[in-house]
């Protein structure tokens, strides 16, 4: 080999490819046309050899430290457990911000009894239901006796008021659901008087 | 025949016919028949690498029978020591040994020469240490070295050659393109070279 051509590869060898070429090559991993010429370089260069010693010294003793033999598994296992559970938390904000975002964007409803008829009741008749007032008025004619309420309509409401008391758990409820009572009394007390004034 | 070669009953069983170079033989020819690693990647490698050890050794020793007489110790080892070695670094392991028996052979030609003495005793310097006769020492800069890279760094080292996965499977396994583990690997390496070489200064 002549001095001109010694530099050359000497040059070359000492560039950081041929480094890097040399870790492929004893991993196993240079193949086809780069195996080959790394090869021939490498039959032509006595520096190249002593770069490709020197690696394989590095990656035999790396070879050598004793790691955990789970511990790349284990950890990319809880990166994708740490992904899964961050990907489900996002999730469950996310659903909980849109089920109160329409929670909240529904047209508040009034509080009255008519919410607890059950919706065959409330198909029926729509005065029995229009305000709880009218309601309350009603309830207080059958609980009077007036003969103008017709029957379906006192069966409907014995099974309103059935169902109004049977739900009411909250004493506040309880007094709120009886008022209808006072109603009752007053248009009671209102007839009697009508009586007495006509009598 | 060298006093450094492997002793004479492990010898006849690689023993070679006079003519015959190993770049024609098969491992299996090389190892002896009944000598084979159970493990046939060992086998593999050692067919895969002979040439190129045989051109690394030609240029360290020059002589065809002594590149010979190295290759034959290398074989021998190789039965004898090379379960204990990590499927990643076999190759490496084998180009490691090669050096430390042509330094050996070239100490053992030295000696009959006092000027090519002195060259010898430079040598022993660049001499590697074989298998698991590393130092407590040495172990602990390379652990150093290791867990001073980056993590991800550090990842695709210990994949690579403590799990022996290829880098098209790191590459998979981690979601990276295959030139990112591929630099990583090599940066690490350089980096980790780096390191022991200013704690050996």
């Amino acid at each position: 080999m002549s001095g001109k051509q010694k530099n050359t590869a000497m040059e070359t060898s000492s560039s950081p490819d041929w480094s890097h070429q040399c870790t492929l090559y004893l991993l196993g991993e240079l193949a086809g046309q780069s195996l080959t010429s790394f090869e021939q370089q490498l039959a032509s260069s006595p520096e190249l050899g002593e770069m490709l010693i020197a690696q394989a010294a590095l990656i035999e003793e790396v070879s050598k430290i004793k790691i955990e033999p789970s511990t790349t598994r284990a950890t990319m296992s809880g990166y994708r457990w740490k992904a899964i559970a961050t990907m489900a938390s996002l999730a469950a904000c996310v659903a909980g911000a849109l089920l109160s975002v329409q929670f909240h964007g529904q047209p508040a409803k009034p509080q009255s009894q008519v919410e607890q008829i059950p919706s065959e009741i409330q198909s029926g008749p729509r005065e029995v239901v229009d305000t709880s007032e009218s309601e309350s008025l009603l309830i207080a004619k059958v609980w009077v006796g007036d003969s103008g309420v017709a029957a379906t309509e006192t069966e409907i409401f014995d099974t309103v008021i059935e169902d109004a008391l049977f739900e009411i758990e909250d004493e506040s409820e309880a007094e709120s659901a009886i008022s209808w009572m006072t109603v009752a009394v007053a248009a009671e007390n209102a007839l009697l008087d009508g009586e007495s004034n006509d009598g | 025949m060298s006093r450094f070669l492997a002793p004479k009953h492990q010898r006849k069983r690689a023993r070679l016919k006079p003519g015959d170079h190993l770049d024609n033989l098969s491992a299996s020819d090389a190892l002896g028949p009944t000598n084979v690693p159970s493990d046939p990647s060992w086998q593999e490698i050692f067919e895969n690498a002979l040439p190129v050890l045989r051109g690394f050794l030609h240029n360290r020793l020059g002589q065809e029978s002594d590149v010979d007489d190295c290759l034959q110790t290398v074989s021998v080892k190789m039965i004898e020591k090379g379960s204990g070695v990590a499927p990643a670094a076999r190759r490496a392991w084998l180009f490691r040994v090669a050096a430390n028996e042509s330094a050996r052979l070239w100490r053992s030609r030295a000696a009959s020469k006092k000027a090519l003495q002195r060259y010898a005793s430079d040598e022993t310097d660049i001499e590697f240490p074989e298998n698991s006769l590393t130092s407590d020492e040495t172990n602990q800069q390379i652990i150093t070295a290791l867990n001073s890279l980056p993590p991800a760094w550090q990842r695709v080292v210990r994949m690579r050659i403590h799990e022996n996965l290829t880098f098209q499977q790191i590459a998979d396994q981690l979601d990276i393109p295959l030139g990112t583990a591929l630099t990583q690997m090599r940066r690490a390496l350089e980096q980790m070279k780096q390191e022991l070489d200013s704690d050996a200064i």
